[in-house]
């Protein structure tokens, strides 16, 4: 018996229907009879290679979905209007193969439900909500990321890695279908604005890594316009960089605000400085599963923010190293300096979309910036455009007090000492946020740690974040630096030193004179702090 | 593991106020980035 359709007049009708994978069967079923977009519109045609790239093959759409963040808008907005517009949603899951009649046999009773739950499960590859709005229909959307992304543990270079993902929950007809990814949702222009969206999307995972409860776009449009606003919020034109920093308070978070550009008199400038590593500080906080929200200036469109929730690293990183630029007499090597894409969730264009960094171009008579963020966004007259990016915004829990530029700092000094000690070998640091307990958990794992270290780690009460500052020299992990991430900014914040490299720890007891007087002559202090950490380590 | 002898070891002279001078240059850029500028350029964005 075939799977009842929506015209049989079975109850199963009203439920769901199964359709070949197809861009038309993909926008009829997304779109509605009010709806003013077409298939060929950008971000379907995102969408639908998206997932064909997945190998979706098989789509099940349940024809009546009551979604919570559409219930709030249209509670809040939608249904005082006078024209109606529907309450209910489609929902459309995404599979790389299904058995239509296995389905229907399910339904019916006849068949094994641990044996189809088990292979819809295993073909699962996300869902989407639709929206009965004329514009808007990209509701919620939950897709893994493509195969091959590094979602955990070590990088890969010039390998996708995705780490701001958390585990969804769906439910067709009884059968549960966990899906990890990260939820997407278009602006309505109403309810919300790019910065709406962009936020919803970041407060999806800090609600589930730092616990706080998961806003709509129409509670978060609340929290940011509460106090200052202009003109009206709703329908949303936008919110400010202030007004975002004030949604992240509203969910019990504190905004770290980074500006990449600002203006400057100094000589020699050009009227402008580079304020931050731009790289190197996107990838410390997107390596430890914290995901930013990035407002940016579109040249020859405007501004707009998107949530950057992963990266790329290369071989040797972009031709222009984020780390000389912001500090030009810096002889340490990053890392994040080797970031050569971004992926963002951008609601004008889809999840998990790609920006590659690379050196600015003049578009639309917007002078160039030394990084630029390549995307696939268009000018009104159909040429490729850049990101400007302006400012970040990052979500952290409240004890995340010290920023990751003060890690790096305290990472200078030991990389003073390496790179005199070992002068042949190139070093490299890698510096990212962590909870103890996703350390721990890592080192837990590792075996290629001596017993003593290993057991001093796993026992040693650490604080509940932490900047982990990991050197390598060749590629063997030598040593690693523990900065508390819950102290303050005025204050030695170096938790822990690891030396894991037995060369190295001879190395460090026959340190010569000059070095030691440099790092005791240190004007900040944290050189002689550290000789006395190395002191101790070596004796 | 790469065998360690295939690192030479220390460097035999170091210009001592060079590189405190170099460590200078870093704690002022640190102490910049660190505040955040009132002449944001970001400041009057709507996004």
């Amino acid at each position: 018996m075939p799977i009842p359709t929506e015209d049989t007049d079975n109850s199963a009708s009203r439920f769901c229907k199964i359709e070949p994978f197809s861009l038309q069967s993909l926008f009829s079923n997304i779109s509605n009879e009010n709806c003013l977009r077409t298939q060929n519109d950008h971000s379907i045609l995102y969408l639908y290679n998206y997932l064909n790239h997945l190998n979706c093959t098989k789509i099940v759409i349940e024809q009546e979905y009551v979604d919570r963040d559409f219930l709030d808008d249209f509670a809040s907005y939608y249904v005082k209007c006078f024209k109606e517009y529907r309450r209910f949603c489609r929902r459309i899951h995404f599979f790389t193969q299904l058995d239509d009649n296995e389905l229907t046999s399910y339904l019916e009773g006849s068949g094994d439900p641990v044996e189809i739950s088990g292979k819809l499960n295993k073909a699962y590859l996300g869902y989407l909500v639709a929206k009965p709005l004329p514009k808007a229909i990209i509701g919620r959307t939950v897709l893994i990321p493509w195969e091959d992304t590094v979602t955990s543990g070590d990088d890969v270079s010039q390998k996708r890695s995705i780490r701001c993902v958390r585990e969804y929950g769906a439910n067709l007809a009884g059968i549960e279908l966990p899906v990890e990814g990260l939820a997407f949702q278009e602006q309505d222009k109403v309810m919300a604005a790019c910065a709406t969206s962009a936020l919803w999307a970041a407060f999806q995972l800090t609600g589930n890594l730092f616990g706080h409860s998961q806003p709509t776009q129409s509670e978060i449009t609340g929290y940011a316009t509460r106090f200052y606003q202009q003109t009206r919020p709703v329908p949303s034109t936008g919110l400010t960089t202030s007004q975002m920093s004030q949604a992240v308070r509203g969910v019990g978070l504190e905004p770290e605000f980074k500006e990449v550009y600002s203006r400057t008199t100094e000589e020699g400038s050009g009227g402008w400085r580079y304020n931050i590593p731009l790289l190197s500080t996107c990838y410390s906080y997107l390596r430890g599963g914290i995901p930013i929200i990035l407002a940016s200036l579109v040249k020859g469109i405007g501004e707009h923010a998107v949530t950057l929730v992963g990266y790329r690293l290369g071989e040797t990183g972009p031709s222009v190293s984020d780390i000389r630029l912001f500090d030009s007499e810096a002889d340490i090597e990053l890392r994040g300096s080797r970031v050569i894409k971004f992926y963002a969730h951008d609601d004008q264009i889809g999840p998990y979309s790609r920006l590659t960094v690379q050196p600015g171009v003049e578009v639309a008579n917007v002078a160039p910036l030394p990084i630029e963020l390549g995307s696939d966004w268009r000018t009104r007259l159909g040429t490729s455009t850049t990101f400007v990016p302006m400012s970040l915004i990052i979500p952290v829990y409240h004890k995340i007090r010290v920023p990751f530029i003060s890690a790096y700092h305290l990472a200078t000094r030991m990389n003073f000492a390496l790179i005199k000690a070992m002068s042949d070998t190139p070093v490299e640091w890698d510096i990212f946020i962590s909870s103890v307990n996703s350390y721990k958990k890592e080192i837990s794992g590792r075996s290629d740690i001596a017993a003593n270290i290993r057991e001093n780690i796993l026992c040693l009460s650490h604080p509940r974040f932490l900047w982990r500052a990991r050197a390598f020299a060749d590629d063997i992990e030598v040593c690693e630096l523990i900065v508390d991430a819950t102290d303050m900014e005025m204050s030695f914040q170096l938790f822990n030193l690891n030396i894991f490299d037995e060369y190295l720890l001879e190395l460090l007891r026959e340190m010569p004179e000059d070095v030691q007087e440099v790092l005791e002559e240190d004007a900040t202090g944290i050189g002689r702090f550290l000789l006395e950490v190395i002191r101790k380590k070596i004796a | 593991m790469k065998e360690p002898g295939r690192r030479k070891g220390w460097v035999t002279k170091i210009d001592k106020e060079k590189e405190l001078a170099k460590f200078k240059s870093t704690d002022k850029r640190v102490k910049e980035s660190l505040l955040v500028s009132e002449e944001s350029l970001s400041k009057m964005m709507k996004v």
